[in-house]
C-alpha cells in the first residue's frame, strides 16, 4: 500500500517538475523570439515581406498610395510593393555594392567611444534598396560608435499599428521612423522626446534641413521632434512612346493640357490601356484641391474647408477624367498601384512620387518613362510626403539614441539614401549633388517649392482611411458626389472635433 | 475487542482512502494544469481584461493611463454606423458561409464515403486547403480574383467580362465568402466523413431490404443520424464566421474596402483599437459586444438542435 502511494507521489513529482521545465522551456522559448532578431536574420524576412506586401496590395489599389503613405510610413513605401523576392535580393546586394563608396563618409568621422549602451532601432520596410541603405548606415555608425549597440529590427507592414501598439505597451523602439500625418497624434501624446537639447549639445545643426520639412516634426511648443530622413513629392510619371504616338509634342504643363492630351492618348491606346491610372484617393485628390485654390482645412487649421469651391473643383477635375473615360483604377488594369500600371505599359499616365523609380527601374518601361511636374490649374500645387527619425520619451538611453538619429541623418548617410534615388534628400546641402546626379529627376526637386504637407495636426494620422471609402464611393457611382462631399466635411468635422 | 479491532481497521481504511483521494484529486488537477493554465492566461484573463478596458477611455500611447466612463463605450459602439455595417456584413458573411459549406462539406463527405477509385486523393485535395495559412491563401486568392486573372480568364473564355472582383463592393465580400468556403469546407468534409464511417452498415442493409431507395436512406438515415455533427459543424461555422478577419484584412489590404464592403466585426474591433487614437475602450465595448452575440446565437442553435437529437 505504503510503496504504491510512494511510487504515485513519487510520479506525482515527476510529472510535476516535467510540468515546470516544460513552462520553463516555454518561457526560455518565448524570450528568445522575443529578443530582437539579428539583422541578418532581419533583412532576409524583409526580402519575403516585401513579396507579401506587392501581393498584399493588389486588393485595395485604392489603398496603396494612403496605405503607402500612412501604413508603412515611409515616404518611399509603395516601392517596396511591386519587387519580387528574386529580383529584390539581387538589386539588395546591388545597392549595398553601390554603398560601398561610403568609405568618405567614415572617414570624417573620429569614433566615439564615449557612449555606450544598446539602442533599439525600428524601420519600415519599403523596398529592398531601402533596407540595404540602413543596413550600410549601421555599419557606418557602429564604425563612428564603436560601443553603442543598435538593434535593428525591420516592422515588414502595419508599421504604424505596430508602433502604437509598442507604444502602448511600455515597448518602444528608443529609434524609430514617423511619418508627418502621424506625427502631431504622437508629439500631441507625449511619446517623443524634444531634441532641441540634444542638439544644441552635440552641436548638430537642424537649419540646413528644409523648415517646411522640419515644421511637420514641430510642436505646438516649438520643440523639435523629429529629424526628417528624406521626404518625396508628388509628379506626373508619363510614358513618352505612347505621348509621341498620340502625336502630343509638348509636355502638359496646365490641367487643360493634361485633359487635351489624355483624350488624344485615348484615341491611339488599346482598349486594355488607359490614358490615366488614378484611383479613389486622398492623397491623389488632394494635389488638384490645392491646384484649384482649395483645401481640405482653414489656414488655421481648426475648420473644415471641404464644402468650398475650391475643394469641389479639385475633386471635380480629378473625378471628371474617369467620368470622360479618360482614366482607370489601377484595379481595373490588373495592377496593383498606379505606378504598377504605368510599368506593366497599362497606363500612359500616372501621379506618383520617387518610389516608383525603383521598381521601374527593373523593367524595360525605364526607357520609356518621363518626370514632369503636375500640371497647374489656377496655381500649381503637389503634395510632399516625409518621414523622420524620432526618439521615444521612453528610451533608457538617450544620448545613445540620439547619436545614432542624428548619425542616421546626417549629411554623409543621407547621401546613402539619395543615391539610389529612391526618395530626395531632406536637407539643403544634398539636393544640388541629387540634381546633377539624376538630371532626368528634377522635376521631384523642383515640386518642394510648391509642395503642400501631407499633414493636418491632431486626430489625422488615420485619417485617409475615412475618407478614402467615400472616394470609393464616388468612383464606383455608388454615391452622388454632393454627398461624398458632404460626408468628408463631416469626417473632417467629427475629427476636429475630437 | 473483536469490535473495537475492526473498528481500528475500519479508521485506517478510511484514513488512508480520504488520503487516497486526496491524492487522486491533486493528480486530477495536476492533469488538468496545462490546459487550465494555457486557457485562463490565453482565454479567461483577456475576456476579463477586455471586460474592465470596456469601462474604461484609454489613452492609445499609454494603457495604464484610463478614466472610468461607465457604460459610454458601450452607447458610442452601438450607435456607430460603422459598427452597423460591419455587423451586418457579418451576419450575411456568416449565413451564406455557414449554409453553404455545411451543405458542400455533406456532399463532398458523401462522395469521397464511396468505395469509387481514388477516393483517398481527393479526400486528400479537398481537406488541404484547411491546412494551409489563411494569410497565404488570401494572398494566391488574390491573384486568381485580379482583374486579369485566373477566375476572369476562365469567364472570358465564357464571353463574361468579369469584374474587379476585390475592388468592387459588389463582389468584395462574396469573393472572401467563396474563399472561406473553399478553405473550411475540407474541415468540415473530414468531420462528417468521420461520423458517416460511425453509422451502422446494417441500417442500410435493413432499408435496402426494405425496399427504400439511395434517397431515401440519406435523408431517413444519413441526414438524422449525422445531426450531432451537424450541430458541430454548424456551431464551429458560425464561431468561425463571427471572428473572421484574417481573410477580409489580406483582401482589403487592412482597409476594410472598397466602400466598408468588407469590414467585418473583428476588423472593426481591429481598426477601433488600433488605427484610431484613444478608442480601445469602444474597440473592447465592440468585442463584448460580439462575445454576447455569439453566445446568444450558439445557445439559440443549440436549443434548436436539442430538440432533435434523440437518436
Amino acid at each position: 500500500m505504503s510503496r504504491i502511494s510512494n511510487i504515485r507521489r513519487l510520479s506525482g513529482l515527476g510529472i510535476f517538475s516535467l510540468l515546470v521545465m516544460l513552462v520553463l522551456a516555454a518561457c526560455g522559448d518565448a524570450t528568445n523570439t522575443a529578443a530582437p532578431p539579428t539583422t541578418a536574420a532581419t533583412s532576409t524576412t524583409a526580402a519575403a515581406a516585401a513579396t507579401t506586401a506587392a501581393s498584399v496590395t493588389t486588393a485595395a489599389a485604392a489603398t496603396t498610395a494612403a496605405g503607402a503613405t500612412t501604413a508603412a510610413g515611409a515616404t518611399t513605401a509603395a516601392a517596396g510593393a511591386t519587387t519580387t523576392a528574386a529580383g529584390a535580393t539581387t538589386t539588395a546586394a546591388g545597392a549595398t555594392a553601390a554603398a560601398g563608396a561610403t568609405a568618405a563618409a567614415s572617414d570624417t568621422i573620429t569614433p566615439n567611444t564615449s557612449l555606450s549602451g544598446t539602442v533599439r532601432l525600428s524601420t519600415a520596410t519599403s523596398s529592398p534598396e531601402e533596407d540595404a541603405i540602413v543596413k550600410q548606415q549601421l555599419q557606418n555608425f557602429a564604425k563612428a560608435y564603436p560601443n553603442v549597440k543598435v538593434n535593428h529590427e525591420i516592422i515588414a507592414s502595419d508599421y504604424d499599428t505596430k508602433i502604437k501598439t509598442s507604444i502602448a505597451g511600455n515597448n518602444a523602439p528608443d529609434v524609430f521612423y514617423v511619418d508627418s500625418l502621424i506625427a502631431p497624434d504622437y508629439i500631441n501624446g507625449k511619446v517623443l522626446e524634444p531634441l532641441n537639447s540634444y542638439a544644441d549639445k552635440n552641436k548638430v545643426s537642424l537649419s540646413d534641413f528644409y523648415p517646411t520639412l522640419s515644421k511637420a516634426f514641430t510642436g505646438a511648443d516649438n520643440n523639435v521632434y523629429g529629424l526628417p530622413k528624406d521626404h518625396n513629392t508628388l509628379v506626373m510619371f508619363y510614358n513618352k512612346d505612347m505621348f509621341q504616338k498620340a502625336g502630343i509634342t509638348a509636355v502638359p504643363t496646365t490641367t487643360e493640357e493634361l485633359k487635351a492630351a489624355l483624350t488624344k492618348l485615348k484615341g491611339v491606346l488599346p482598349a486594355d490601356v488607359a490614358p490615366l491610372a488614378a484611383d479613389p484617393d486622398l492623397a491623389r485628390v488632394l494635389p488638384w484641391v490645392y491646384a484649384f485654390g482649395g483645401s481640405m482645412l482653414s489656414a488655421d487649421n481648426k475648420a473644415s474647408a471641404v464644402n468650398s469651391p475650391g475643394f469641389k473643383a479639385g475633386l471635380d477635375f480629378y473625378y471628371g477624367l474617369r467620368q470622360a473615360g479618360l482614366s482607370k483604377k489601377s484595379s481595373e488594369l490588373g495592377a496593383d498601384w498606379a505606378g504598377d500600371a504605368l510599368i506593366k505599359e497599362k497606363a500612359a499616365v500616372a501621379f506618383e512620387g520617387g518610389w516608383l523609380i525603383p521598381p521601374l527601374n527593373k523593367t524595360p518601361t525605364k526607357d520609356k518613362v518621363g518626370i514632369a511636374p503636375l500640371p497647374k490649374a489656377t496655381t500649381q500645387a503637389t503634395l510632399d510626403f516625409t518621414v523622420a527619425y524620432v526618439m521615444s520619451s521612453k528610451s533608457a538611453n538617450k544620448d545613445a539614441a540620439f547619436a545614432l538619429l542624428s548619425f542616421l541623418t546626417s549629411t554623409s548617410q543621407q547621401r546613402l539614401l539619395s543615391d539610389i534615388g529612391l526618395a530626395l534628400p531632406s536637407r539643403q546641402a544634398l539636393t544640388e549633388g541629387f540634381v546633377q546626379k539624376y538630371p532626368e529627376r528634377k522635376a521631384l526637386v523642383d515640386s518642394t517649392n510648391f509642395a503642400k504637407p501631407w499633414q493636418f495636426g491632431v486626430g489625422f494620422g488615420g485619417f485617409a482611411d475615412k475618407v478614402n471609402p467615400e472616394l470609393q464611393s464616388l468612383f464606383s457611382g455608388s454615391k452622388p458626389q454632393d454627398q461624398v462631399i458632404k460626408n468628408i466635411d463631416d469626417l473632417v468635422k467629427q475629427t476636429l472635433s475630437q | 475487542m473483536a469490535g473495537n479491532i475492526g473498528q481500528v481497521q475500519v479508521e485506517t481504511t478510511t484514513g488512508s482512502l480520504a488520503r487516497q483521494k486526496m491524492m487522486d484529486k491533486w493528480a486530477g488537477w495536476l492533469f488538468v494544469l496545462p490546459a487550465l493554465l494555457f486557457f485562463s492566461v490565453f482565454v479567461v484573463y483577456p475576456i476579463g481584461y477586455g471586460l474592465f478596458l470596456s469601462l474604461f477611455k484609454i489613452n492609445s500611447f499609454n494603457i495604464d493611463e484610463r478614466q472610468w466612463v461607465g457604460l459610454e463605450n458601450f452607447t458610442k459602439v452601438l450607435a456607430d454606423p460603422n459598427f452597423h455595417k460591419a455587423l451586418l456584413n457579418t451576419a450575411v458573411f456568416s449565413f451564406f458561409v455557414v449554409t453553404i459549406q455545411t451543405v458542400l462539406a455533406l456532399l463532398l463527405a458523401v462522395a469521397v464515403n464511396q468505395k469509387i477509385k481514388g477516393s483517398t486523393f481527393f479526400r486528400t485535395a479537398f481537406f488541404f486547403p484547411s491546412i494551409s495559412s489563411s494569410v497565404v491563401i488570401s494572398i494566391i486568392f488574390l491573384w486568381v480574383f485580379n482583374q486579369n486573372g485566373l477566375l476572369n480568364y476562365a469567364l472570358s473564355t465564357i464571353g463574361v467580362k468579369g469584374p474587379t472582383w476585390v475592388d468592387d463592393p459588389r463582389t468584395a465580400l462574396p469573393a472572401i465568402m467563396g474563399l472561406n468556403i473553399w478553405t473550411t469546407a475540407g474541415t468540415m468534409m473530414v468531420l462528417y466523413l468521420a461520423a458517416l464511417q460511425d453509422i451502422p452498415a446494417h441500417l442500410y442493409e435493413a432499408a435496402a431490404v426494405d425496399g427504400a431507395n439511395p434517397f431515401q436512406r440519406f435523408f431517413r438515415i444519413t441526414l438524422p443520424l449525422l445531426t450531432p455533427t451537424t450541430f458541430f459543424v454548424v456551431t464551429l461555422g458560425l464561431i468561425g464566421t463571427f471572428q473572421v478577419f484574417d481573410q477580409a484584412f489580406v483582401i482589403s489590404n487592412g482597409s476594410g474596402g472598397p466602400e466598408k464592403s468588407t469590414l467585418t466585426a473583428v476588423f472593426y474591433i481591429y481598426q477601433q483599437a488600433f488605427k484610431e487614437t484613444g478608442r480601445m475602450g469602444v474597440a473592447a465595448a465592440g468585442a463584448v459586444v460580439l462575445l454576447v452575440i455569439i453566445l446568444t446565437v450558439t445557445l439559440i442553435q443549440r436549443f434548436i438542435f436539442r430538440s432533435e437529437q434523440e437518436y
